[in-house]
């Protein structure tokens, strides 16, 4: 289904009596709401609002009607394939129902609903097939109501998924729904959860009310189409669901009491509540698509409304494309943006300090750090004789070594300094006495070599001789 | 004339869009990292050419100071040999004089002391150190006279950077 709607309407019929149940989905999960359940009365100003409203919501993309295929005008086939291969299973398939039809496939339209789920194994598939001819007069009845489907569903698989949801097995069963109508009922059977066959009685509630042996007949059939699944109801204790448009306590009371005079006997559960129950599956199914989905309109033309949700979809989906797109051309192009920004930034810091640097009206790029030292080499050389003018002085240094010599007792005979390095020559008290002098070099940057002395002489004192050079 | 489907037309737009889109973001993110390396370059020559700039500004100073000062010529030596009645154990003797940037001149003077008191050398290197524009020794040497090693034979070699006369 291409709409996305959360709102379902299935409707059923049973003879003249029509029943609508609205399906909403909410947060808290799906409500149900009877919409109708009675007599078609096309002229009724009730009827015309609901049908107003009901598709004033179906063409606004919001709700999606349901009918249900009727399982006597339609053909119901479980299918395995002899393939794990879903892609190949699927090519098969038409094949494989083609050999179990009446009339050639090409004048049904049929849909396959897969139900091999995650399993390993052989693809199975449940293959729902209705004649061409009979899907036109079918929809033209409904559209003669005011109703024309969006989803055309089937009447067994809407009963069955109902029932697993709302009474789910309990332990391994085969399970047979009885859906009892007015003069018709039709009965699903199948194990745990597969649904195996979909059978149509032509007698309701009211022949069975009517006739003496109607309940025994109807007993014997469902008997006999035990009979016919033989396998699946020797191997696992038989349930039977009661329900339908029809259903009532007293019918199910009645048709207990026929089969517990036999002698296998299974287990019941009446939903005497089960005469929207159809109405409500259906419009359950129209919204989730965990229910076995199937849909006999989309596989030939779709309801005018679910194409022009699906144009709208589309439109949606690339109006979405063009903002994303939009979004990532601005998002690189911003991101591209900011980093030519930086990067002009950049360059137009280097290109001022530069410039700054080397005076030039323009530095070519690339050369602007060689540029730069060059011009400020030469300005050092000019400024050399300004700086050193200013801080290098030696008197410092010659107070210091005097006055320290002074403290020692040291005499200074003789002191060169000259740029590139200090001589002191002279003579101390003792031996290592000159070695005060030493540190005072070492501060004025001097690298002062080992000093060297002579033993003392006549004087009594050692003379010594300190040299230090510049590095 | 054929009438253009208007989802057509929208896919294409769509996909125009989306084209160009990659297109830009593909050319960003190939050209990230080149650029990326670039600026990291750009910032360490940044970085370079700030140390540069900061050593131009420190020599730049001294220049501003010399051009701060009230007198723009150092202390006559003579006078100051004279001022600390120096004058008759000194010979001054010009040695050379090199023009610097316009108008500055570093001149280069000889000052020899002979049988002079060590003291009074330090007086006069003192007076003249702290002149503005200073005097600056280049080169020194004490040679004592006697064994106490307080007075002497002094020679100095002394810079100054002044205005030319």
């Amino acid at each position: 289904m291409t709409m996305q709607a959360t709102i379902g309407y299935g409707i059923s019929r049973d003879e003249d009596r029509l029943t609508i149940v609205r399906a909403a989905k909410g947060r808290s999960g799906i409500s149900y709401d009877q919409q109708w359940n009675g007599p078609v009365r096309q002229e009724s100003a009730e009827w015309k609002n609901l049908i107003g409203r009901i598709y004033a919501e179906v063409w606004d993309g919001q709700a999606v009607t349901a009918v249900p295929v009727p399982v006597d005008k339609s053909i119901f086939r479980p299918l395995t394939t002899p393939f794990t291969s879903k892609k190949k299973a699927h090519r098969v398939l038409p094949s494989l129902l083609d050999i179990q039809l009446p009339f050639p496939l090409e004048e049904a339209l049929t849909s396959f609903i897969d139900v091999s789920g995650n399993k390993t194994g052989p693809v199975s598939s449940l293959a729902v097939c209705m004649r061409r001819e009979e899907y036109g007069t079918f929809l033209s009845d409904w559209q003669e109501l005011g109703l024309d489907p969006v989803a055309v569903d089937h009447e067994g698989l809407a009963w069955w998924t109902w029932y697993l949801k709302k009474m789910p097995p309990t332990s391994s069963e085969s399970r047979v729904i009885v859906a009892f109508g007015q003069n018709r009922s039709v009965v699903m059977i199948g194990t745990d959860k597969n649904l195996l066959g979909c059978y149509r009685w032509n007698k309701g509630v009211q022949q069975f009310s009517q006739q003496e042996d109607a309940w025994r007949d109807a007993v014997n059939r469902l008997q006999r189409i035990c009979l016919a699944h033989k396998k699946a109801c020797d191997d696992h204790p038989l349930h039977i669901i009661q329900t339908g448009s029809a259903i009532e306590a007293s019918v199910c009371e009645a048709f207990e009491c026929v089969w517990n005079a036999e002698d296998v006997k299974p287990a019941f559960s009446c939903d005497a509540n089960g005469q929207t129950a159809l109405a409500s599956a259906l419009a359950e199914r129209a919204l989730v698509s965990d229910m076995l989905p199937c849909n006999l309109r989309s596989v030939d033309v779709p309801h005018p409304a679910e194409l022009q949700a699906s144009g709208r979809n589309i439109k949606k989906s690339l109006v979405f494309t063009i903002i994303l797109g939009l979004l990532l051309s601005a998002a690189a192009a911003g991101f591209y943006g900011v980093l030519y920004f930086r990067e002009n930034r950049i360059k137009k810091h280097v290109t001022e300090l530069a410039t700054a640097l080397t005076s030039m009206k323009s530095v070519p790029r690339g050369q602007e750090v060689l540029l730069a030292e060059r011009s400020l080499e030469s300005r050092r050389e000019e400024l050399r004789p300004f700086s050193k003018a200013v801080n290098d002085s030696v008197t410092g240094l010659l107070n210091d070594l005097l006055e320290t010599a002074q403290t020692h007792e040291i005499k200074i005979n003789r002191l060169v300094v000259r740029p590139d390095g200090i001589l002191i020559r002279g003579t101390s008290p003792g031996w290592n006495d000159c070695d005060v002098l030493l540190p005072l070099l070492q501060k004025a940057g001097y690298r002062p070599a080992a000093p060297e002395r002579q033993d003392a002489g006549m004087d009594e004192r050692v003379h010594f001789q300190l040299q230090g050079a510049l590095p | 004339m054929k009438r253009i489907n208007p989802v057509t037309l929208w896919l294409s737009v769509a996909l125009l869009i989306w084209f160009s889109a990659l297109v830009l973001a593909v050319a960003a993110l190939v050209q990230t990292p080149a650029r990326i390396r670039f600026m990291e370059r750009g910032r360490d020559t940044i970085m370079r050419l700030k140390a540069m700039q900061t050593q131009k500004q420190e020599m730049e100073e001294n220049l501003k100071l010399h051009l701060k000062l009230k007198e723009k010529n150092a202390v006559s030596l003579q006078s100051t040999l004279q001022s600390l009645g120096l004058s008759q154990q000194a010979t001054v003797r010009r040695k050379k004089t090199e023009n610097l940037i316009d108008p500055w001149v570093r001149r280069t003077v000889e000052v020899i002391f002979t049988d002079v008191p060590f003291d009074s050398v330090g007086k006069f290197l003192y007076t003249i150190e702290t002149q503005q524009p200073p005097w600056r020794i280049q080169e020194v040497i004490f040679d004592a006279a006697d064994q106490n090693g307080t007075g002497g034979r002094v020679s100095l070699v002394l810079q100054t950077v002044d205005a030319k006369q």
